[in-house]
């Protein structure tokens, strides 16, 4: 497609002013100050061919349903460790692992509801998982309101290129939170307008219907958990579409000194008298070093061969795999298991000998910390600078909605690295995004 | 085996009133294969109403909040127990075992442990007595000195300084077991007589559990009650509250252990 008569690259301007003023916006801790920057809106959208997107769709849904057995098995019988298909250490080590989990049994049996499964293509047009996030995944919110404004924009555009509405999100989210919901309210619970993904929350709650609270506004009684409304009146939750981590959501069981959570609410969640969305404990099945072992997993749980890639990747805790990552070290991205948002991520070539040497110590020392993948081939995408199109990296963030069946969302979030040179597209690293279209035939 | 009658009291006295008191208490013995309790009671002060609850390592706990204004809070539980029934417990969830291995942060080794380890671990015939020679080694040269260590000091900070209680032996032993890849896990109770609540170790063996007190360098026969067990102190705290006001406040505690002769 040539973009360069592309209609709605001349409403870039007015689409990004409309968006700093509904405040859709991504804030950034640095040095441990707080910075709220735009989240700059590129008009090119990311175009999925309807039989490219059937392919991904089967194999994201493949490859959640295999996560949430995953977790499930981890928190009850651990068959796939008593099979030796997933060490021990490898659960018990994580930092995602929770024993306070053990035995909880969530409603449905569902663990995680809203997975955000990062994806990027290679030049052979093969698409790559490159990590799961299965704790709280943010950045539908971005293509749902862009979409509306460059619908707003440039209607003729919506009527020349026949693609899925994607502005569905908000039912299938619904959905997704009432089929889990114990009895009572559906609320939305945020740490509050300095989280970096605020507009985000305000968003969801106002397109679902759902009570945007913070913890002050619920509590527990007895043993069930309660929200306050305008008139003073305690009404019944049923449902917690929490925007917090898990350390922090009951300073009763967590952090103790938490003061965005909810004193006992994990108690309640023990007793299955209120749904969490998504479960606590689920970072054991998000954890870099997991990732290698989902293959494994969909193999193991559903008997089916992965339809859906990983980047070919290296787990320095097997002897066989540390000799390999030694010898091609400079091909190599190294990922540090316990970071998210695109930090511990380490480019092999991009070491200086000492910082080499001082990797290559601790990698030797703490084996299990590291996974090591080769470098995709990505295949860029255009972005407009300056009025010209220019390729930049970028990955795409599938939403995966699960409630009795995952289901996939014919849009997503695709971002993009500013910097030419840089490989790494996380929002928290700066860049910006992209509408996704999922063309309908 | 023996019997005891005992009693846990646990008050609270706040200088100025508190309010929106959560909190959650865990110093409910429990019945298992080496302990049988008998004509349990307990109160709760002021006079509330409170949920039981069960946490994933299996000790009972019950929690609550109470609102109104109050200068006291105080939890007593008292009953009789028949200890000594068996010598160790049986592991239901043997899946589970593995994560008792993995050093806890108040449990990792720093130089101090390191090098008490290399210089006193003999692999040993089986995991009991490879820990039980290291409770041996470990109690020649450590000193119990009450007030030398805080309740978040950390394994590694009271080895550094050679003294501490009965937290300290425990979180000692606890990481120097799970470096010798024994899994093992901290347990809260009481032992026969007066004074405060006791804390010890378990460590696992073949499908089993086997008690084993540091601080008295002995291996639990009859003379202790369990109450919990978990990765370390966190996981076993007796009493957690969130509350405002409240002022200074002041804890004091009653534990009797006392036995009956039959």
């Amino acid at each position: 497609m040539n973009f360069k008569d592309f209609e709605l690259c001349a409403h870039t301007n007015s689409i990004n002013e409309l968006l700093a003023r509904y405040g859709v916006k991504f804030g950034i801790y640095k040095n441990n100050t707080f910075h709220e920057r735009l989240f700059p809106f590129d008009a090119i959208p990311r175009i999925i061919e309807a039989d490219e997107f059937i392919q991904l769709e089967k194999g994201l849904k493949q490859r959640v349903k295999a996560l949430n057995l995953f977790i499930k098995d981890i928190y009850s019988d651990k068959k796939i460790v008593k099979d030796n298909i997933v060490p021990e250490d490898f659960i018990f080590a994580s930092s995602g692992y929770m024993p306070e989990c053990e035995g909880i049994m969530p409603s449905k049996g569902v663990y995680s509801h809203i997975s955000g499964i990062d994806l990027v293509q290679g030049k052979n047009k093969e698409w790559y998982i490159l990590e799961d996030n299965l704790r709280v995944p943010s950045g539908a919110s971005y293509p749902m309101i862009a979409r509306q404004l460059c619908r707003k924009s440039s209607p003729k555009t919506f009527e020349t290129y026949h693609l899925e509405d994607n502005r569905d999100y908000a039912k299938m989210l619904r959905k997704t939170l009432d089929y889990v919901n114990v009895e009572g309210h559906t609320v939305i619970l945020t740490p509050g307008r300095y989280n970096s993904a605020y507009f985000e929350h305000s968003y969801l709650a106002e397109q679902t219907g759902a009570h945007l609270v913070t913890g002050q506004d619920l509590f527990v009684e007895g043993d069930k958990l309660y929200y306050k409304n305008y008139n003073g009146e305690k009404e019944r939750v049923g449902a917690v579409y929490r925007r917090i981590s898990d350390d922090y959501l009951d300073p009763m069981n967590f952090v103790a000194d938490s003061v965005i959570g909810v004193p006992h609410l994990f108690d309640v969640y023990r007793k299955g008298n209120v749904a969490l969305l998504n479960a606590p404990g689920n970072g054991v099945a998000d954890d870099k070093g997991i990732y290698y072992f989902v293959p494994k997993m969909i193999r193991y749980y559903l008997e089916e061969e992965p339809i859906l890639q990983n980047a070919p990747t290296y787990l320095p805790f097997y002897e066989e795999d540390r000799k390999y990552v030694l010898e091609h070290f400079d091909d190599l991205v190294l990922k540090d298991v316990a970071e998210a948002g695109g930090y511990g991520v380490v480019f092999g070539n991009s070491l200086t000998k000492e910082e080499k040497e001082k990797f290559i110590k601790m990698l030797k020392e703490e084996p299990r910390r590291f996974i090591a993948q080769e470098v995709i081939d990505f295949l860029d995408i255009d972005i407009m600078e300056k009025g010209e199109a220019v390729p930049r990296k970028a990955d795409l963030r599938a939403f995966v909605l699960t409630s009795d069946e995952p289901v996939v969302w014919k849009s997503g979030l695709t971002r993009f690295s500013r910097n030419p040179d840089s490989f790494i597209v996380n929002s928290s690293q700066g860049g910006g995004f992209k509408d996704t279209w999922v063309l309908s035939q | 085996m023996k019997k005891f009658k005992f009693l846990y009291q646990m008050k609270l006295d706040f200088s100025i009133d508190a309010t929106n008191h959560s909190y959650t208490l865990k110093c409910i013995p429990q019945s298992d294969i080496r302990q049988q309790l008998h004509h349990i009671e307990m109160e709760l002060l002021p006079s509330m109403s409170y949920q039981e609850a069960m946490d994933s390592f299996g000790n009972a706990y019950i929690f609550g909040r109470y609102i109104p204004p109050h200068n006291e809070f105080k939890i007593q539980v008292s009953g009789e127990v028949d200890t000594g029934l068996q010598p160790y417990l049986i592991e239901e969830k043997p899946q589970n075992v593995g994560m008792f291995r993995i050093q806890t942060p108040c449990t990792t080794p720093g130089t101090a442990i390191q090098t008490f380890f290399e210089e006193n671990y003999v692999r040993g015939s089986n995991p009991l007595n490879c820990a039980i020679d290291l409770m041996h080694k470990l109690y020649n040269v450590f000193t119990y000195e009450t007030g030398s260590t805080r309740v978040e000091s950390t394994a590694e900070e009271a080895m550094a300084q050679g003294k501490g209680v009965c937290q300290d032996y425990s979180h000692i032993m606890l990481s120097l077991c799970r470096k010798a890849g024994i899994p093992a896990r901290y347990v809260v109770g009481m032992l026969e007589g007066e004074g405060a609540s006791h804390a010890w170790i378990e460590i696992y063996q073949d499908g089993k559990w086997y008690g084993l007190d540091p601080t008295n360098n002995l291996v639990v026969d009859d003379i202790h009650m369990k109450i919990s067990h978990g990765r370390d102190y966190k996981d076993c705290a007796i009493n957690k509250g969130l509350l405002c006001g409240g002022g200074y406040q002041k804890q004091s505690v009653i534990v009797v252990m006392e036995e009956l002769l039959q």
